[in-house]
């Protein structure tokens, strides 16, 4: 075997890794085998079919990774074997954290860094970016509270993985579902703009149905990654709930001036009204997380398999 | 055997059929299976290594093809092959799918033969 042979089957055998675990321990090494004779074969006839070889698998390989791990996500579902045990307070806390830290740090990051970008300037009509923007105001914490579950349920490193993707597809259909209704209620709101108190009222439900909406498919996405359809459903519903209460909270503390009156003021009032909306719905979720029975969820998710 | 409904499993993709043909005349290891699904096809269908192994893999979850055990003497002199062959469902399947194919066929050149009248 050629130098050259041997260190594209080796570069070829890292890119296997891509793979996920389960099908890297079946397969990998009979890949690796017949990727190496399919080379061997091609260098008879000459070097360019070598490279063309090379492209041939190149170019299939990444359907073939999304593909594997889509398949490996849908039978998690499945195979479900193993319970989730997390107290109420513990279950409370860690998504109050996860919530609050998540809502806080967006936030910076979304005043201090982005907003002041020039970029957003110049695309002012581009309203579908601002509306992105949403997207991952709303959704991020919730990752942030479900990797906190994760940790609090003791689950192996692969969970984290399957949570972090389930619930950030959860805030991408949530964005889906909201550019109609942002369309709808920009366009309710200009016509109320001239009239303080209606258009405040206006923007008011404007927010808590974006927030929601985001509840409920971020919810939803979450609850999927750790038990299935069933607690998908049912941690929509509760996403919903506590968006909608962490929602109204931080418009009340915002607009009667509550927050002002804090001694921690460093930070400034906005991060102190998503500090205590990300507790509040992040506490609501824990609350039912560390209620709700959560008696089996698939290996992919265990201790054993990470 | 288990024999689910027919139209459960059919038609299946181009790359299942040629890998379940490629396998009727006795085990092969991956490798041979890519050289005899290029020699069927008459170089039509080149199967990429990653697309073999995953299709390879879902017909092993279906129970449509097994592992008989490993090629002992691997002629480069590497590691032993892992040898695949039909399972008796997979024999089920291919020859559900054969009708199916038969069928349509009949269909096609019946009606081209109405046309052609």
């Amino acid at each position: 075997m050629t130098a050259s042979i041997q260190g594209i089957a080796k570069i070829y055998g890292l890119l296997l890794r891509l793979f996920p675990r389960d099908f890297q321990n079946e397969f990998r090494e009979e890949m690796e085998d017949v990727f190496t004779a399919t080379l061997e074969e091609a260098s008879k006839t000459g070097a360019s079919l070598i490279v063309r070889a090379c492209f041939f698998e190149l170019f299939d390989l990444p359907g073939n990774l999304v593909i594997e791990h889509l398949s490996n996500l849908r039978k998690g579902n499945l195979m479900k074997n193993k319970s989730i045990e997390v107290g109420r307070s513990r279950a409370v806390l860690m998504a109050a954290v996860g919530m609050t830290v998540g809502w806080v740090a967006i936030n910076w990051v979304l005043i201090n860094w982005v907003y002041r970008q020039d970029f957003w300037k110049s695309s002012q009509n581009q309203l579908w970016i601002f509306y992105m923007a949403d997207a991952i105001q709303f959704t991020l914490p919730f990752i942030l509270c479900g990797l906190m579950l994760g940790i609090a349920a003791g689950l192996g490193r692969r969970a984290f993985l399957r949570i972090g993707l389930w619930t950030a597809a959860g805030g991408v259909l949530g964005y889906l579902v909201n550019l109609p209704v942002n369309t709808i209620a920009l366009n309710i709101y200009l016509r109320t703009v001239y009239l303080p108190a209606r258009a405040d009222l206006v923007n008011l439900i404007w927010q808590i149905a974006l927030a929601c909406i985001y509840g409920i498919f971020s919810g939803a996405g979450l609850g999927f990654a750790f038990g299935g359809w069933k607690t998908g459903l049912k941690f929509g519903l509760i996403g919903l709930a506590a968006n909608a209460v962490g929602g109204l909270a931080a418009h009340y503390f915002f607009n009667t001036g509550l927050v002002y009156r804090m001694p921690l003021r460093i930070a400034g009032p906005s991060y102190i009204v998503t500090g205590i909306q990300g507790a509040l719905a992040g506490g609501i979720l824990g609350w039912f997380f560390g209620k709700a029975r959560l008696p089996e969820v698939n290996p992919a998710m265990g201790k054993s398999n990470a | 055997m288990d024999t689910t409904n027919s139209s459960d499993f059919s038609p299946l993709s181009e790359t299942t059929l040629y890998i379940l043909v490629s396998l009727t005349h006795g085990p092969l290891h991956g490798y041979a299976i890519a050289k005899e699904v290029q020699a069927l096809s008459k170089n039509h269908v080149i199967l990429s290594v990653s697309t073999l192994y995953t299709t390879l893999k879902r017909l092993l979850e279906e129970g449509w093809i097994e592992r008989v055990g490993e090629d002992p003497d691997p002629d480069d002199g590497g590691r032993p092959r892992k040898v695949y062959t039909l399972t008796e469902r997979g024999e089920f399947i291919l020859g559900v799918e054969k009708k199916r194919l038969r069928a349509l066929l009949t269909l096609v050149q019946t009606r081209t033969m109405g046309e052609e009248k």
